[in-house]
């Protein structure tokens, strides 16, 4: 039968894994207690338990029946039912009175019922019921000869290859497919016992018989395979057809087939066809992995046509060997910009420092496209090696080239290459290519550092809807101790027990407010970022003797810096002699990141003469307030500063946001003024809505009477202020 | 030259596809797209089409070399919604309908199918596809039990079809990177495979109450049950494949719904496409397994991870490691690991798998998720289930597809088909 419980003996690689592991041992088996199973199984069935029960006591029996079982089960395969559950216990139960019930039964059946239990006997490959499933290769229905024709089949043998073969031609058309099935399976069966000779007349007998075009072609391919070295003939006159499914089953066989004369036939195949052949032939001896495929998709790469060569590349891809490397990097550089593509992004992942090392070398050749391609090929790969010949490219007369590699060098360079990335921002044409290498290092090179964090509000618990507890009070503590805090029960309590939990805080660092919502279990992190000291040291450095050109563009790299120095830096340029570079200075103090520039264009707004900058300096404030890290009051007092400068409405806007942000009774009563002015009173309601939120817990009457005011078209705006003055009223003292 | 916003999306699609699949073999490297005539289009059927198959046909839909003419669905309102969104693409009605996938499969013109049935339908339905002369592109789990696998593998090589699992994440540029990494010894030896499943309980489940059946050809129960054993008609399972006893085996378990994916991307990692793990055992709520190479598979019972997102995978070498997810994003151990990274497309789009599979029915190349690698991957998954099932450790002798030494193990293998079906 097909499912052998023999012991078996190891394979080489298991026997090689015992080095490593010991021996291997499945854990024991309790025969008395799948005795004891079987046994309250087979009373299951005999007693009046539902079908259901009955069912799954087949399922199990499957696993823990053995002989005893079996006469209890035979009835079943007579109820239309439950058979199906009878022979999944019936088809995997090794003794052979399972084979003896299933014969047995044979008799008794017809139709459906019928049909299951050959297969299972084809199945089990029951030598035993060949004779009783020959009886039905004759039956009346259809369905019951197939089934039979097939069971044989599996069975397989000498007697069920003489019987079946003839039927080929003389059984019924219906039935027909099916002994060409049977046939087929028969002759695999001979072919795993060794019977080469006979397996191939066989198939050969399916191949000339008058059945379906499919079938003729399964047995095409078993035929190759069954020849071994001798089927190549047949393989090759399947690959000349010009009927383009025997050519695909050829290019089946041919991943199949194994042997070394078979791929050195399909080489010299490959000389005689088409191209379009050649490239369907080439897949298919990629497959093989041989190592004379290398070689012709090698060459398939150098000279073929386009189509094809794309073709040889995917191969080359596939088998990732740096030998290929100095033909795909020739490739690389090709004008056909697919098959370039290709070719680099083979590179790109292909291992080896030999491989490296062609790249770095194809940056010295003088036409563009070798030189882009290395350079991409440098970055992608990383070639750290290769920073100081990126460095003189960027001096290159070619400005593609030039960009190309100071964009590679923003993506590899550290700290120790920025006095040499400066030093070739101070020679360039074009400084915008450099300016961005030097931002793209210094956003690259960010790095987590503590900063001041103040959780707001925490929750934890079975969210949003389930039971939680509030943990603000305990994730400060945690988060006093250190940044990155542990969510668990553990750490937080459970206030829900048995339930997958999830935390969700508002908190703000240094002064910048923020959201987060994690899961149980994960771990939270509360840091800001900020670029290493040394790296805004080296960009500070030539600052004071650098070229205008230059200057501006360390202007716009300090501002990606950020940090306390670099703000110097910049406060210090804004008082320039040049007209040009103070201007740069001053829009890049407006526009500074953090609110550590607040001082400063807090003095431009009031001192400055152009009101271009007056304008600029008051946006900058207002964006900046709300980011301090310092009390709401203090926010407060500050944003009352500025709005006394504020002209315009635009401005006012900015305000609103800001003060939406402040969630104080002073803040709402701030914006409550705005909530009737027509242009603004969008802006306003927003913000009103946003502290109210907040505060009603504190304020709720003055919450009520924001609310109240609260006009808005926005309908979920609307309905936010509506819930908000409910629930303001309900909590607000009774006069 | 100034991009507008489509032209951009296009431009970067395009730019995101070239990048991310440099090894698929694109049809036109055969001369056989650009413009495409007729008789070079992909003629599909389809077969079992609910959610997760109306989404796949949709992908199917959008390419230009596809002509989809067919679909069987025991189902009438769903052959209704297929039908009309076949024929509003087509501008015309001739999109065929069947209840039985068997009249789809006798069609001649039709070149390849797309079968996203119930699991219990997946093996069978393949393997009747294939004898039929169809090209296959077959939702997973692919096959229920390991006899299942060996079949449909099996019939596969017989048959000479193209056939491709859908587990499309080996056609996502992440997890390709990552697993490149893993085999060209960018991580060292290979030491640790993690996988993350949803779930690794395992069960056997029977019938649910018998509730009033709808008309065959409203919906066909005898077709929906297919090879899995009778029970009555019930809507629940009726409504919801996901939900059904998936015809045979075990039932549940991460292990083979999502270790399909997961564990697959393992198997890849480890060049295992040819075979299994040797030895499987659960231990702390996890399915441990071991390749006779020496290196572990460990399966977590965690199908999410924050930052990564669903079906999570890392691989550990004795230098470094790599971890990927749905999001898209790549974690390695150093940033030196990522030379040579492709562009991010989160969101584990079929597309890209879908395209594959289209390229190698006209190559007859082999295709990302093929039928042995597929037969592997649902091996390993099938031969988890089965120690977490037992409850202790199994020995698998991946050469002879059988257990070491353990009946129980080895009679859960494969499963009696529900008469008058057989592969």
């Amino acid at each position: 039968m097909n499912l052998s419980f023999q012991f078996l003996l190891r394979s080489a690689a298991l026997i090689a894994l015992l080095a490593i592991t010991g021996p291997l041992q499945a854990a024991p088996i309790d025969a008395a207690k799948s005795a004891e199973k079987q046994r309250e199984l087979i009373a299951v069935l005999k007693s009046d338990a539902p079908p259901a029960d009955k069912a799954l006591a087949c399922k199990k029996l499957a696993i823990y029946g053995t002989s005893e079982a079996v006469s209890v089960l035979a009835p079943f395969l007579a109820d239309e039912h439950l058979a199906s559950w009878a022979r999944i216990a019936l088809q995997n139960i090794p003794d052979s009175a399972a084979d003896d019930a299933l014969r047995e039964a044979m008799g008794k059946l017809h139709g459906k019922l019928l049909i299951g239990v050959i297969n299972t006997l084809g199945v089990r490959r029951d030598a035993n019921a060949v004779g009783p499933i020959f009886g039905k290769l004759n039956d009346a229905d259809a369905d019951v000869a197939s089934a039979a024709a097939a069971a044989l089949g599996r069975i397989g043998g000498a007697t069920v290859a003489k019987t079946l073969q003839p039927l080929l031609a003389a059984a019924p058309a219906a039935v027909r497919p099916a002994v060409a099935e049977g046939c087929i399976l028969c002759g695999e069966q001979s072919l795993a016992d060794g019977k080469a000779a006979d397996a191939v007349k066989m198939f050969d007998a399916v191949r000339s018989a008058n059945i379906s075009k499919q079938k003729t072609l399964e047995a095409t391919r078993d035929a190759i395979l069954a020849r071994g070295d001798s089927g190549v003939p047949l393989l090759l006159e399947q690959l000349r057809s010009n009927d383009r499914d025997c050519f695909n089953i050829a290019l089946h066989a041919a991943r199949d087939l194994p042997g070394r004369e078979v791929t050195q036939a399909l080489l010299a195949e490959m000389n005689r066809v088409t191209p379009e052949r050649q490239s369907y032939l080439l897949l298919a001896l990629a497959d093989r992995r041989d190592a004379e495929t290398f070689d012709a998709a090698l060459k398939m790469a150098q000279s073929a046509p386009a189509p094809q060569q794309l073709i040889a590349i995917s191969v080359l891809d596939i088998l990732s060997d740096p030998k290929s490397a100095p033909v795909l990097l020739s490739v690389a550089a090709s004008d056909d910009v697919k098959v370039a593509l290709a070719a680099r992004l083979a590179v790109a992942k292909m291992p080896g420092a030999e491989v490296d090392a062609a790249i770095v070398a194809m940056l010295k050749q003088p036409a563009e496209n070798p030189r882009r391609a290395a350079i991409e090929l440098i970055a992608q790969r990383r070639v750290m090696s290769a920073i100081p010949e990126l460095l003189k490219v960027t001096e290159d007369s070619n400005p593609a080239v030039s960009a190309a590699s100071f964009k590679a060098l923003g993506e590899l360079a550290g700290v120790p290459e920025v006095p040499a990335l400066l030093g070739a921002l101070m020679k360039a044409k074009d400084t915008e290519a450099a300016e961005n290498a030097l931002s793209a290092v210094c956003a690259r090179l960010n790095r987590p550092v503590a900063g001041n964090v103040v959780i707001q509000k925490a929750v934890y618990g079975d969210l949003p809807n389930g039971a939680s507890a509030d943990v603000t009070a305990k994730l400060n503590e945690l988060v006093k101790a250190s940044p990155t805090v542990q969510i668990s029960n553990k750490t937080l309590g459970d206030p829900a027990g048995g339930r997958v939990k999830r935390l969700r805080v508002e908190y703000t660092l240094n002064g910048v407010p923020g959201k987060k919502m994690v899961r149980e279990n994960d771990t939270i992190e509360f840091t800001a970022t900020a670029v290493p000291p040394e790296l805004v040291d080296a960009l500070c450095a030539p600052m004071a003797q650098a070229p205008a050109p230059a200057k501006l563009a360390l202007l716009h790299v300090l501002r990606s810096a950020g940090g306390p120095k670099a703000l110097a830096a910049v406060r210090a340029a804004s008082s320039d002699a040049n007209a040009e570079i103070k201007e740069t200075a001053l829009r890049t103090l407006c526009d500074w990141q953090t609110a550590d520039a607040l001082p400063d264009v807090m003095q431009i707004a009031k001192t400055a003469t152009d009101k271009k900058f007056k304008v600029l300096a008051l946006r900058g404030q207002l964006r900046m307030i709300p980011i301090q890290d310092v009390s709401d009051d203090q926010k407060l007092v500050s944003l009352k500063e500025s709005m006394a400068l504020i002209e315009r409405d635009e401005e006012r806007r900015l305000a609103l946001v800001a003060l939406g942000g402040i969630p104080t009774a002073e803040s709402l009563a701030m914006v409550a003024p705005y909530l009737s002015a027509g242009n603004l009173k969008g802006e306003a309601s927003i913000a009103a809505v946003a502290i109210s939120a907040k505060i009603i817990g504190r304020c709720p009457a003055q919450v009520a009477a924001a609310m109240e005011q609260v006009t808005i078209s926005d309908p979920k705006l609307a309905q936010q202020a509506k819930r908000l003055l409910a629930q303001a009223k309900k909590s607000a003292p009774k006069k | 030259m100034k991009l507008n916003r489509r032209d951009f999306l296009k431009t970067s699609f395009a730019t995101a596809a070239a990048t991310a699949l440099p090894n698929v073999i694109p049809a036109s490297a055969l001369g056989l797209d650009g413009a495409v005539a007729p008789s070079n289009r992909i003629v599909l059927g389809a077969i079992g089409i609910g959610n997760r198959g109306s989404y796949d046909l949709g992908c199917f839909l959008e390419e230009d070399d596809v002509q989809f003419v067919a679909i069987a669905d025991v189902k009438a309102a769903r052959r209704q919604i297929v039908k009309e969104r076949a024929d509003a693409k087509y501008g015309n009605t001739n999109c065929a309908m069947y209840r039985d996938l068997r009249e789809l499969l006798a069609r001649k013109d039709i070149d390849a199918v797309l079968i996203a049935t119930g699991p219990n339908w997946h093996a069978l339905a393949s393997i009747t596809a294939a004898k039929a002369g169809k090209d296959v592109y077959c939702e997973k789990p692919c096959a229920k039990t390991i006899m299942d696998c060996l079949s449909l593998r099996e019939a596969i090589h017989r048959t000479g079809r193209v056939y491709q699992a859908g587990t499309q994440r080996r056609s996502l540029p992440n997890f390709e990177f990552a697993v490149d990494l893993a085999r060209h010894g960018r991580l060292g030896k290979l030491k640790t495979l993690h996988a993350h499943p949803a779930g690794l309980k395992t069960e056997t489940s029977g019938w649910m109450p018998e509730e009033a059946a709808p008309s065959k050809e409203e919906g066909d129960w005898d077709l929906y049950l297919g090879p899995a054993a009778w029970r009555p008609f019930n809507n629940g399972l009726f409504k919801s494949a996901f939900h059904f006893e998936k015809g045979g085996g075990l039932v549940g378990g991460g292990c083979l719904e999502w270790g399909s994916h997961c564990v697959d991307l393992c198997q890849w990692a480890n060049d295992a496409d040819k075979t299994a793990p040797v030895e499987y055992w659960p231990q702390d709520e996890q399915l441990h397994a071991l390749y006779a190479n020496g290196v572990k598979l460990v399966v977590r019972n965690t199908g999410w991870i924050p930052n990564i997102g669903s079906c999570p995978v890392r691989f550990e070498g004795e230098t470094g490691w790599v971890e990927t997810g749905d999001n898209g994003d790549l974690y390695t151990s150093t940033p030196e690991l990522l030379a040579g990274k492709r562009a991010k497309i989160g969101g584990y789009p079929a597309n890209f798998h879908i395209r594959n599979f289209l390229d190698c029915v006209k190559s007859r190349a082999l295709t990302r998720a093929n039928a042995d690698a597929a037969c592997q991957t649902h091996i390993a998954c099938n031969a988890g289930n089965i120690a977490l099932f037992l409850d202790r450790k199994v020995a698998y002798d991946p050469k002879k597809n059988e257990f070491i030494g353990d009946e129980e193990a080895n009679r859960l293998r494969g499963e009696a088909m529900r008469e008058p079906w057989r592969f």
